[in-house]
């Protein structure tokens, strides 16, 4: 009996243990994988993806990994990713920039009219809707518009630590009507990008309640949880570090949403996010595409679960440091890029799980944006051609000796700090892909790791690079983007300058068309990408998941995330 | 007594002086807390960034930053944080969900080892004690997140077959206002995993001291004086067995903290694990200080009790 009671005990413990691995595999996934298009795979318009015709009431809950310390997500520390998607539905703006990150759609619901009433300089002339009103009652007035120029223009606020002007700073007058509906923004001289600014307006009478502009921005609306909206949700429920609710803003001035009610969930392990997906804990899922986590998504494609991948913004590329004085001959630069097959960097990494991705040839206009050109291949980087890049070396006067590289003066090329994130994965395959590249040229790599990025990038000391594998984020507002990093004494570009480039960005943020803007911008990218303070390699493709009956749901690459559309999130009812 | 008492606290009081210290400054060298600003995408304004250490004090020097923090210990301040946390709030809030989950465990893994333990001892070498050492040494080996995820795919296969969410993988229920069996399904998962971490340890200690409370001349005793075996091990031998393991309970309290931390960051407990995690991660010292200070408290004040325990039970600790 004794024995029989321990044969079940332990038949009991390992079934068990069986069940619960086998848990993991789940279901197959549906639909078969081809090279072009895999399932989930979006290659069309982006703007279009699940649209649905959706019913009125439901529930839905988002996970988010991160938590949201900071609510202000105009000032440096709060303009976080997550934060920015919760708040979307709170804080309206002037202008919803759309999927494709090129089209920017002004925001009728807000306002009436936007237009450039004169040039030269430019002068914007907004017309708002006479039935937008806060939450509270008050309409949504000139004043709203007034108060974030006033926090970003960095003149009256100076100790206001914004996440950028975003172009506010240009703006030397904001007048308006009596009743507050018409507002004039003039700029002190022509501006292509006016539509960038005011994208998440706060509340001006609720901050004069609350303290001058430092008080308000640097506390009230950093550390209060917002009980206003201006948009169509607003905050019913909010437990700290846990989750957010937001239900529908009773004095919204558009179309009603058709979703009552919606829960973003931080889940701030992305690990347990698939899981709590399966459980049914979550609705909705936006997280980084790793090759295991696409597979755990692919296999709920039975279980009601939906998914979207399609390029990112986001572009990975190898970022010389011009200050090194080995690098800062153009000669061994270009050799490097000619010898880097980018392909093969892909193929190693992203390529695994997404087949679409192609190597990306500009580093100011993304592969998805309108004016996209590739520089890359006329100039040679990028394709993997050992010979030429030898030929470079050569010509430049370099000489092989017992198999490393000699500078034309007789100096050996020392091993180059090549420095990648710690911890990342898909940046460490890239670099050992690298440096095998550079192997024949004489050249070796000297793999680091670094976890802070931004020191790394912005000083050379105490951390210091040669080499270093970035993410940069590409924006609709090319030309502010461009300016931001790639002209003298910006961004993360200490040692980078080429007045051509200066000259030609600051045309496109003076040009009167996008036409005009996209053709400057791209002059100054061949000259950018032809410097190499960036080798482009590759966009990362991002990853959306959702229940299958979520109609309208889609993934925006841009800073505005897939909320930008919130209000028309519903459920199709089949 | 009181002698011992006062003498064991005037240890613990530089103990924690020390350890403070030390914390503070590897926490505060071991990278940069604006790094975060710097690595935003694009990057902020300079003076941004400047304005942002001015606020936190992180332009002073390391030695000023923890005197600050140090005298604003006493005056109830917990210093800033880079990630805009309210230490103190944040400290009463998390300490109610990591102490519930610990204490729960700790019932819980307690009982189940004193059975399991008692079992195994009284069945020495007999069937049912292999068959129960053998799954106490797999507890033992296994790893905590690794039960965690097991779990949970166990925890959704059994949804499926019962057609309701009647386990949670993410979550302590409270803040979604869970109750009666609802809270045990989000408190089943995380318990169980910290549960199979301690009680296995535990167990062995209950076996090996009840193992030689059998043998001792007073359970013979008892036994002679017409006792059933059972009876003499409730009244006689479980009491002078579980003496030691009292103390090792109060010692092994670090031990269940980091099964805590694991514990809380599979299943999404915003505990003291979790404020620790990301303390560290934003290399916000401030937090990882708070933290710190509240277990290392605790610690020395368990550790102290142990001590003191011994001390009344034994009075040769007390005369050494």
């Amino acid at each position: 009996m004794r024995n029989r009671f321990t044969s079940v005990a332990v038949l009991a413990a390992a079934t068990l243990f069986v069940s619960a691995c086998a848990g993991g595999a789940g279901n197959a996934s549906e639909g078969g994988d081809s090279p072009s298009a895999a399932p989930g795979q979006v290659t069309g318009d982006l703007n279009a993806v699940n649209t649905a015709e959706v019913q009125a009431g439901g529930e839905v809950t988002m996970a988010i990994e991160k938590t949201i310390p900071n609510w202000n997500t105009l000032s440096a520390a709060g303009d976080i990713s997550e934060t920015v998607w919760v708040t979307s539905a709170l804080y309206p703006a002037a202008f919803v920039i759309q999927p494709d990150a090129s089209t920017i759609e002004m925001n009728t619901d807000l306002l009436e009219s936007a237009e450039v009433v004169s040039q030269d300089p430019t002068v914007v002339q907004y017309v708002i809707n006479e039935d937008a009103v806060w939450s509270d009652g008050v309409p949504i007035t000139g004043d709203d518009f007034i108060y974030q120029w006033r926090v970003l223009n960095t003149r009256d606020c100076p100790d206001c630590a914004t996440h950028d002007s975003d172009g506010l700073d240009k703006v030397t007058s904001i007048e308006q009507s009596e009743d507050g509906r018409t507002v004039t923004v003039t700029y002190e001289s022509t501006f292509s990008e006016w539509q960038r600014p005011f994208q998440r307006l706060l509340p001006a009478h609720i901050a004069a309640e609350h303290g001058d502009l430092y008080e308000t921005f640097s506390d009230y609306f950093v550390n209060t949880v917002p009980e206003f909206s201006g948009g169509p949700y607003i905050i019913s429920d909010y437990q700290q570090d846990v989750s957010v609710t937001l239900e529908r803003n009773p004095n919204w001035y558009g179309d009603e949403p058709p979703l009552e009610r919606i829960n973003f969930v931080m889940i701030t392990d992305t690990q347990q996010t698939p899981i709590a997906m399966q459980n049914g804990e979550i609705d909705v899922m936006y997280p980084q595409p790793q090759i295991d986590l696409l597979q755990q998504v692919r296999d709920m494609a039975g279980m009601g679960v939906s998914h979207q991948m399609n390029q990112s913004m986001v572009m990975e590329s190898l970022m010389f440091n011009h200050s090194n004085s080995f690098l800062s001959d153009p000669a061994l630069r270009r050799a490097i890029a000619t010898a880097i097959d980018t392909q093969s960097v892909i193929d190693r990494t992203v390529g695994q799980f997404d087949e679409t991705v192609t190597p990306v040839g500009s580093v100011m206009i993304m592969q998805q944006q309108e004016g996209y050109e590739s520089k890359v291949e006329e100039l040679g980087y990028g394709q993997g051609d050992a010979d030429a890049a030898l030929a470079i070396l050569e010509e430049a006067g370099y000489t092989l000796q017992d198999g490393a590289l000699h500078t034309p003066e007789g100096e050996a090329v020392p091993a180059l700090r090549a420095v990648y994130s710690v911890g990342n994965a898909v940046r460490e395959s890239s670099m050992q892909v690298i440096q095998t590249a550079l192997q024949p040229l004489g050249i070796s790599l000297a793999l680091e790791t670094t976890d802070s990025l931004g020191d790394t990038t912005s000083n050379n000391e105490p951390y210091g690079y040669d080499l270093v594998l970035v993410g940069y984020t590409g924006s609709p507002f090319i030309a502010s983007n461009a300016f931001k990093r790639y002209t003298t004494g910006t961004g993360y570009n200490p040692y980078y300058s080429n007045p051509q480039v200066d000259e030609l960005v600051d045309e496109a943020l003076q040009a009167t068309s996008s036409e005009e803007t996209i053709a400057l911008i791209n002059e100054a990218d061949a000259l950018v990408v032809e410097d190499l303070l960036l080798m482009p390699l590759y966009q990362k493709p991002s990853l959306l998941a959702y229940v299958d009956s979520l109609g309208n749901i889609r993934d925006n690459p841009t800073i505005s995330g897939p909320t930008y559309n919130i209000h028309e999130w519903g459920f199709t009812g089949e | 007594m009181l002698r011992f008492a006062i003498r064991r606290f005037a240890i613990a009081a530089p103990m924690l002086f020390i350890a403070s210290f030390v914390m503070f400054m590897m926490v505060a060298f071991s990278g940069d807390p604006m790094s975060r600003y710097r690595s935003m995408d694009p990057p902020p304004p300079p003076e941004a960034i400047a304005s942002i250490e001015r606020q936190l004090g992180l332009d002073q020097p390391v030695l000023v930053r923890y005197w600050n923090w140090l005298t604003g210990i006493f005056r109830g301040d917990f210093g800033a944080s880079v990630a805009n946390v309210d230490i103190g709030a944040e400290l009463g809030a998390r300490m109610l969900v990591s102490f519930r989950l610990i204490v729960l465990a700790v019932l819980i893994a307690a009982v189940v080892a004193i059975v399991v333990g008692v079992i195994s001892a009284m069945r020495q070498s007999g069937a049912i004690d292999n068959v129960v050492s053998t799954l106490v040494f797999i507890a033992l080996a296994l790893p905590v997140f690794w039960v965690g995820v097991l779990l949970k795919y166990a925890a959704i296969e059994f949804n499926e077959a019962a057609g309701t969410t009647v386990f949670y993988t993410v979550g302590d229920g409270t803040s979604s206002g869970a109750a009666g069996l609802e809270l045990v399904g989000f408190l089943a998962l995380p318990t169980i995993v910290l549960v199979i971490n301690q009680f296995a340890s535990w167990s062995r200690y209950v076996r090996s001291s009840m193992i030689e409370v059998l043998s001792a001349d007073y359970m013979r005793l008892a036994r002679a004086k017409g006792l059933t075996k059972g009876r003499a091990v409730v009244r006689h031998g479980l009491r002078n067995a579980l003496m030691p393991f009292v103390t090792i309970v109060a010692l092994d309290f670090s031990a269940l903290v980091g099964g805590a931390i694991v514990s809380e960051s599979i299943f999404q407990w915003r505990g003291m694990g979790d404020l620790l995690l990301n303390g560290i991660r934003n290399l916000d010292v401030h937090v990882v200080m708070a933290w710190l200070l509240v277990f290392a408290t605790a610690t020395i004040v368990l550790n102290l009790l142990a001590d003191l325990v011994y001390g009344v039970l034994d009075p040769r600790i007390r005369t050494a």
